[in-house]
């Protein structure tokens, strides 16, 4: 049999195959490496790291949910200059590309951050996290208007020759056109999604089940929602897109390739299971070979409509 | 650190309320240390969906066992299974007691808290075990101590067996009693009972380790969703812990929320 091509490519990037984890849930640097060899990821991508040191939110911090959980930790993070000083050093040896996600308070900050990014070899690519639910009061806020989102981009966009990754939620309300400007000013892929708001009580203690009350729901429970919205996007949108959204297993990293996605990751499934990615990736190659199917491009976006739908395009 | 499919051998009753588990697992006796812990995923559905942490109760040849109280869904399920029943457990994770060698050990554990310290009582030498449980039913039976059963105290709240009241009282008691520099303290229970484990031990300037119990996602210091306060902020408690240098910790993180 023919070798399958597992490769993709997004912007002048090319990754050695599709499945990578999703931000803040692979650790930082060496949590999961007795169980994963990371250089088999199609890339690594770090925790949310923020320009200053960020303490996060008191316990409780997470919350089981049907088949999910609930998470507020508020972007705890050591800040930008431990991680080049103390992470990048680790990470540069990981032979994949390395994926940085950052959050900043606005477009100067960014920049700030990007700046310092840009002169780092190993970081292949730079992911925006413009969709913690998690952040209250001063500071870093959820992103929520469309222009504002559009000068972010467009000023890291001036800043960096690095690939240039969009990471959103549909917490934001005008998700689409939120969408649709991130592209337009300048971000070569985007990370859908990011977790969903959600809330949980204890009704004997009458208190929420976490201490910031609301947190971002993720796990199986939302992967129809990410799916949705991946499949919405890749047909409004000529963009790259890293599907994510309770992935656990090969099935459902196949569905997100389906409806469009370049590359997928697996999050909240990786503290359930180390090797989830790995089995991801393996799952993937062998259906690929059961289907008779060669390489990603040949998969991706291959989804079989309706004639009913296709019609009213 | 294991992630391995393992069949239960045994599970069965040592009081009304608490049960002891056990499975082979080779690789995963030669390494676990006392205080370290083993993340359980007890079944392949989603519900429940993460996984549950118990600390190691005994070693016996190829044979981990663990000590649970049914408290919910997870620990409910594992009360159910019966020998062959498979499920995936995940360790040695975390950190483990530090042993001490000029003092005297007083241990303290409140209900299945008891577990990680009758793990460091099979290894190491030990004044006083103090145990602390809510009533009878629940009670760790003398018949599993390994060695002596002597030195075993128990306090629990209604006074059906040994002093009414809390383990702590027995615990201030011994410090009142003589020179408390003698002693060293391992303790492991519910965070009320850690709190006034560390303030007493502060208040008579005793040294000891407290293994905390805090509910955890990952298990391996990625998630952050088990964070505990100490002099230098917050750390997760599956990595950094979950023992820790009551000197390290502050009284305020062991607050209950
Ligand atoms: C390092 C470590 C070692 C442990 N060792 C043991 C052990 O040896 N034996 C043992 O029986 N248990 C041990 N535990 C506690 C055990 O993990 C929980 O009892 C178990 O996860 C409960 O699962 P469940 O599905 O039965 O309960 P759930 O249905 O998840 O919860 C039942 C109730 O308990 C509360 N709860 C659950 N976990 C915690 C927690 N960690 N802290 C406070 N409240 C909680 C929930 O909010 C809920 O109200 C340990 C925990 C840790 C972190
Ligand atoms: C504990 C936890 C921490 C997370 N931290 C971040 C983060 O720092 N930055 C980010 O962009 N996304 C973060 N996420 C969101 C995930 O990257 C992912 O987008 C989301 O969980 C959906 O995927 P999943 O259902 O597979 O987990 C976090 C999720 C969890 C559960």
């Amino acid at each position: 049999m023919s070798k399958i091509n597992l490769s993709v490519k997004i912007g002048k990037v090319a990754f050695k195959n599709p499945v990578t984890v999703a931000s803040g849930t692979f650790g930082n640097t060496n949590e999961y490496e007795p169980y994963v060899d990371f250089s088999r990821l199609g890339a690594f991508v770090t925790k949310t790291i923020t320009l200053k040191k960020r303490v996060g939110n008191p316990m409780p911090r997470i919350a089981e949910t049907p088949s999910g959980m609930l998470n507020a930790i508020g972007l705890e993070n050591k800040g930008l200059e431990d991680y080049v000083e103390n992470k990048i050093p680790y990470l540069a040896k990981i032979k994949t590309h390395l994926i940085t996600s950052i959050a900043a308070s606005g477009p100067e900050e960014f920049v700030k951050m990007v700046k310092v990014l840009d002169k780092q070899k190993v970081v292949t690519a730079i992911e925006l996290n413009l969709s913690c639910p998690n952040i209250r009061g001063k500071g870093i806020q959820f992103a929520k208007h469309a222009e504002e989102v559009g000068r972010i981009v467009k000023s890291v966009r001036d800043n960096t020759s690095k690939l240039l990754i969009t990471k959103l939620s549909p917490e934001m309300g005008n998700f689409f056109e939120i969408a649709e400007i991130t592209v337009k000013s300048g971000t070569q892929a985007l990370s859908l999604i990011n977790t969903i708001k959600g809330m949980a009580i204890d009704v004997y203690k009458r208190k929420p089940r976490i201490s910031n009350v609301t947190g971002g729901l993720s796990g199986p429970a939302i992967r129809p929602i990410a799916l949705r919205y991946v499949y919405e996007v890749k047909r409004m949108l000529d963009i790259p897109v890293i599907g994510m959204g309770g992935i656990a297993n090969w099935q459902d990293a196949a569905e997100f390739i389906i409806a469009g996605a370049h590359m997928v990751a697996t999050g909240t499934v990786n503290f359930v299971t180390p090797r989830a990615s790995m089995d991801v990736l393996e799952g993937l190659e062998d259906y690929m070979k059961r289907t008779r199917v060669h390489s990603m491009d040949e998969l991706r976006g291959s989804l079989k409509l309706p004639e009913h739908i296709l019609k009213y395009e | 650190m294991y992630d391995i499919r393992v069949t239960v051998k045994q599970n069965k009753r040592v009081s009304d309320g608490l049960w002891v588990l056990s499975y082979h697992a080779p690789k995963t006796v030669k390494k676990i240390l006392p205080g370290q812990f083993l993340q359980f995923r007890l079944t392949s559905s989603t519900d429940p969906f993460l996984r549950r942490p118990f600390s190691a109760y005994k070693i016996k040849g190829d044979v981990i066992e663990v000590l649970y109280e049914p408290v919910g869904v997870g620990t409910r399920l594992m009360s159910q299974m019966k020998p062959g029943d498979e499920f995936c457990s995940l360790g040695p994770l975390g950190n483990s007691f530090t042993p001490v060698k000029k003092k005297k050990v007083l241990m303290v554990g409140g209900g299945v808290g008891a577990a990680p310290l009758v793990f460091m009582a099979e290894r190491h030498v030990y004044d006083k075990m103090l145990l602390g449980f809510r009533n009878k039913s629940v009670v760790l039976p003398k018949s599993e101590a390994p060695g002596s059963k002597s030195n075993w105290i128990y306090a629990t709240n209604d006074g059906s067996v040994g002093h009414k009241g809390f383990v702590t009282e027995l615990l201030e008691g011994i410090l009142k009693e003589g020179d408390p520099k003698q002693y060293f303290i391992y303790s492991c229970g519910p965070k009320p009972m850690l709190y006034e484990v560390a303030r007493i031990a502060r208040k008579y300037k005793v040294d000891g380790e407290l293994s905390l119990e805090e509910r955890m996602g990952c298990g391996v210091g990625a998630c952050l969703g088990c964070v505990v306060e100490t002099q230098d902020g917050y750390v997760a408690s599956c990595k950094s812990g979950p023992v820790f240098s009551i000197k390290d910790l502050t009284l305020e993180g062991l607050k209950s929320e």
